[in-house]
C-alpha cells in the first residue's frame, strides 16, 4: 500500500491530464518524484539522499522526454521539432537549476512549474492533434497483460 | 605551465556562471561569450586552445565553430560541444563532425570538471611538445647552416695546398696549413659543444667533485686557445692571485672557461687586448674576463642566455659559433652552484665575471 502524502505534497489535478494514458502515468509518476523530492528537503535530508533524488528526475525526465518525442514523430505529429526543442530547454533549465545547491526550495518550486507549465501548456496540445485526426493513441502500443 | 586559453560560447548567461564557476581552480584563461558573432570577432586576435560551444544556439554551435575554424589564429583549434543528453541527432552530429568531446546536460560538476582538466592538461602538454620540436628544428638547421662555412672554407683551403702545392711559396702553404687546422679545432670546439650541451641536456654528465687549482685549470684553457689568439696577434693579460682552489670538475670547468675566453677572442679585433682577472675572498673566487671588442646592445644583453632567442653572431674575423658555447656555460656555472654576470657596452667590449664557491 503507498503511504498517505503529508499536507503540502503537491495533488496531481484534472489540469494535468493530457488524455493519453501512457503520457499521463508518466507524468504522475514524475509529479511523484517531485513529491519525494520536496519531502526529503523538508525532512531535512542529507545531499547523498537529495542528489539521488535529483538525479532519478533528471533520467526520469530524460526518459519521459524521449519517449514522448517517439510518440509525436510515429504520429507525424506537426509541432515536433518545436515541441522537442522545449524539452531540451527545459533540460538545460533543470541543469542551471540542479547546481544551486543552495536553495533547494527553489528547485523544486522550477521543478514544479517546469512540469505544470510543459504539461498543461503542451502536452495537452498532442491530445488535440489526436482527437482532431481522429488517431487512437492505444494503436501504438502493445498490450501486456494477460 | 602557461595558462591554458579557453574560450567558451552559450547563448544563456546562467550556463556560462554555472561553468566558469565549476571550473574555478584550474589555471584556465576563460573568456566567455553569450554573442557568437563576438566570439568569433575575438578569434580573429586571439588564439584559444579548447573551445566549449553549446550547440542549440540561435546560430547553430557547428556555423560557430566553422567560423571560428576559418580564422587564422584558430584553425584546428579543437572543440568540446555542449548539448542536451536526449539530442541524439545533434550528438551523432557532434561526434561525425569529429569534435574533442561533449558535455551533455544535466551534467554533473565534477564530471565538467575532470573533463576539462584533463582536455586543457592535454592541450597544454601538446602545446609544450609543439615548442620543443620547433626548437629541435631551429637547432638542427643552424648546426647544418653552421657547418656548412666552416667545411666550405677548409674545402678552399685545401683546394689552394693541392693544386698550387709546389708553385707556392713555403710561407704561403704555411698560412694555408695553420688555416686548415685552426679552422678544424674551431669546427671541432662546435661540435664539442653541441654534443655536451645534448649531454647535459639528457643529464647524461654527472660533475664529478674534485678539489682543483684554478690557475691550472686556466693555464691550460689558455694554452689551447693560445693558436687562435695568436693568429688575430691578440695580447692575454692574465693577472691571478694566489692559487685558489674550487670543487668541481675539471673537464667542465675547462670547457667553460674555454668558451668564455674563446668568445673573448672570437670579439676582439685584430691586434686587440683580453684581460683575464681572478680574485679571491673567504668565500668565493671572482674570475673576470674582459674583452675591448664589440660588445652587445641591450636586446643581445637580454637573450643571451636564452634557449629561444639563441643567435649566433660571427666574429670579428667571421669565426662562426654553435650559439651553444653560452648555454654550456650557464648549466656548468649551475653545476658548480656559481653565478655569471655580464657587462657590455655596443663597441666598447664585453666582461663576463663568473663566480664560483671556494673549497
Amino acid at each position: 500500500m503507498k503511504k498517505p502524502s503529508p499536507d503540502n505534497t503537491y495533488i496531481w489535478n484534472y489540469d494535468f491530464e493530457t488524455g493519453i494514458n501512457r503520457i499521463d502515468f508518466e507524468h504522475q509518476v514524475f509529479l511523484e518524484l517531485i513529491n519525494s523530492f520536496k519531502i526529503a528537503v523538508e525532512e531535512g535530508q542529507e545531499k547523498l539522499e537529495l542528489d539521488s533524488i535529483i538525479s532519478e528526475l533528471e533520467k526520469y525526465a530524460e526518459f519521459h522526454f524521449i519517449s514522448e518525442e517517439n510518440f509525436m514523430r510515429r504520429i507525424n505529429y506537426p509541432e515536433y521539432k518545436d515541441h522537442q526543442s522545449k524539452h531540451f530547454d527545459l533540460l538545460e533549465d533543470l541543469n542551471i537549476a540542479k547546481h544551486d545547491e543552495t536553495d533547494y526550495k527553489k528547485l523544486i518550486e522550477f521543478v514544479y512549474s517546469w512540469f505544470t507549465h510543459h504539461t498543461i501548456g503542451e502536452d495537452r496540445k498532442i491530445k488535440k492533434f489526436l482527437e482532431d485526426n481522429d488517431i487512437d493513441f492505444e494503436e501504438f502500443h502493445y498490450n501486456i497483460l494477460p | 605551465m602557461e595558462n591554458v586559453k579557453i574560450l567558451i560560447v552559450d547563448d544563456k548567461q546562467e550556463n556560462l556562471n554555472l561553468i566558469e564557476k565549476v571550473l574555478e581552480g584550474l589555471s584556465l584563461e576563460i573568456n566567455s561569450f553569450t554573442d557568437a558573432g563576438e566570439a568569433v570577432l575575438k578569434c580573429q586576435d586571439t588564439k584559444f586552445d579548447l573551445l566549449i560551444i553549446d550547440i542549440r544556439m540561435p546560430i547553430i554551435g557547428f556555423n560557430v565553430f566553422n567560423k571560428i575554424s576559418e580564422t587564422d589564429l584558430n584553425n584546428g583549434v579543437p572543440v568540446i560541444y555542449l548539448a542536451e543528453k536526449t539530442d541524439i541527432p545533434n550528438i551523432e552530429l557532434a561526434y561525425s563532425k569529429g569534435c574533442l568531446d561533449l558535455i551533455l546536460r544535466p551534467f554533473r560538476a565534477d564530471e565538467l570538471f575532470s573533463k576539462i582538466s584533463i582536455h586543457t592538461k592535454l592541450q597544454s602538454q601538446q602545446k609544450e611538445l609543439r615548442s620543443l620540436i620547433n626548437a629541435k628544428e631551429k637547432v638542427l638547421s643552424m648546426v647544418a647552416h653552421e657547418l656548412r662555412s666552416p667545411f666550405n672554407a677548409l674545402i678552399g683551403f685545401s683546394d689552394l695546398l693541392m693544386n698550387n702545392y709546389k708553385s707556392n711559396e713555403d710561407d704561403t702553404n704555411e698560412f694555408f696549413m695553420e688555416k686548415i687546422n685552426s679552422i678544424s679545432n674551431q669546427t671541432l670546439g662546435l661540435l664539442n659543444d653541441l654534443l655536451n650541451y645534448s649531454l647535459h641536456q639528457q643529464d647524461k654528465i654527472l660533475a664529478s667533485s674534485d678539489e682543483l687549482s684554478l690557475k691550472s685549470v686556466l693555464d691550460g684553457v689558455c694554452l689551447q686557445l693560445k693558436p687562435i689568439g695568436n693568429l688575430k696577434e691578440i695580447c692575454m693579460n692574465k693577472v691571478v692571485e694566489g692559487d685558489p682552489i674550487i670543487k668541481g670538475d675539471k673537464a667542465m670547468l675547462a670547457t667553460l672557461f674555454r668558451n668564455l675566453i674563446s668568445n673573448a677572442i672570437k670579439f676582439t679585433p685584430q691586434k686587440g687586448a683580453i684581460n683575464l682577472n681572478v680574485l679571491q675572498n673567504e668565500q668565493e673566487v671572482n674570475i673576470k674576463i674582459a674583452d675591448k671588442g664589440v660588445g652587445m646592445n641591450e636586446e643581445e644583453l637580454r637573450n643571451l642566455f636564452k634557449m629561444d632567442e639563441r643567435v649566433t653572431k660571427k666574429g670579428t674575423n667571421n669565426e662562426v659559433g654553435s650559439g651553444y658555447g653560452l648555454l654550456l656555460v650557464k648549466e656548468i656555472i649551475d653545476k658548480h652552484k656559481g653565478s655569471i654576470s655580464v657587462d657590455s657596452k655596443k663597441g666598447e667590449g664585453t666582461t663576463f665575471t663568473v663566480n664560483l664557491p671556494l673549497s
